[in-house]
């Protein structure tokens, strides 16, 4: 294999297996979201035991304290799990029109052997799957980051209302 | 009436990013800035005649910016915006 096709074959590889890496992650998605819905439910389940009237009393205090701090955090694990998603802008190798005109500019350029066109080319697309490998790898990296935060932060919370639900027995 | 409209709308081919409204295109000019400097860092590493110039696309707003397009974005108000924020930023 000569050194054109090499660097093409590896970058074209890397890029697929950035992209499939993608929809990994959005498929993983899945354990959050079940983790959420199951927090709301254990939270709506407290707050009907929940005895705000008396929340002087040190324990009352103590259930509607982590009450509360479980709802915050759950409401920003579901930002991360939102955030996942939003505002992500990608790039992809240049589409057809971009071949051709590529392709007219090296023929005008003097260059009429096909072998050596299309190493050119080969090379161009090397380069542009180069970018969006590392593009990609970026914006991977982000999204995992933040559904880990965003499960963690949900864990958390549910693992507050646990604390609760310990206490509830000793509420007045 | 209008909110259901953009919901249930489907888009067959994607949209143009001079379709966009301020801010989306502001985002999309903010990256293609930085993918053009990342394309010249690919093309005089590879040091060929052509640059490779790609396309790059908003999911949500289902926007691509193709590489023939980027001749019209000089006289939008938001690209030039996008390019004094870029040289302020790399002044600093």
């Amino acid at each position: 294999m000569d050194p054109i096709r090499l660097r093409f074959e590896v970058m074209r590889e890397l890029y697929q297996s950035q992209r499939d890496r993608r929809e990994q992650i959005r498929g993983s998605v899945a354990t959050p979201v079940s983790a959420l819905a199951f927090t709301v439910f254990n939270l709506s389940t407290l707050a009907t035991q929940l005895n705000v009237e008396s929340w002087a009393y040190p324990v009352n205090f103590i259930i509607t304290l982590l009450f509360f701090l479980s709802v915050v955090l759950l409401l920003s694990g579901a930002a991360f799990i939102i955030g996942l998603e939003r505002g992500v802008i990608y790039v992809d190798p240049p589409d057809l029109r971009e071949l051709v005109e590529v392709e007219k500019r090296l023929r005008e350029q003097g260059n009429n052997d096909n072998e050596a066109i299309a190493d050119q080319m080969q090379d161009m697309l090397s380069g542009s799957y180069d970018v969006a490998y590392r593009w990609y790898f970026a914006a991977n990296e982000q999204a995992a980051r933040d559904r880990t935060q965003g499960l963690h932060l949900i864990l958390f919370s549910l693992g507050l209302i646990v604390v609760a639900f310990a206490l509830l027995p000793f509420q007045q | 009436m209008k909110i259901f409209k953009g919901l249930f709308k489907r888009v067959r081919l994607h949209h143009k990013p001079q379709e966009m409204p301020p801010w989306v295109r502001k985002r999309l000019y903010d990256n293609l800035l930085a993918l053009i400097e990342e394309e010249n860092k690919a093309w005089e590493l590879l040091q060929i005649s052509v640059k490779p110039r790609l396309c790059i696309i908003d999911e949500e707003r289902v926007v691509m910016l193709r590489p023939s397009d980027r001749k019209r974005l000089n006289l939008d108000e938001q690209m030039q915006r996008a390019r004094e924020d870029k040289k302020h930023q790399d002044e600093d």
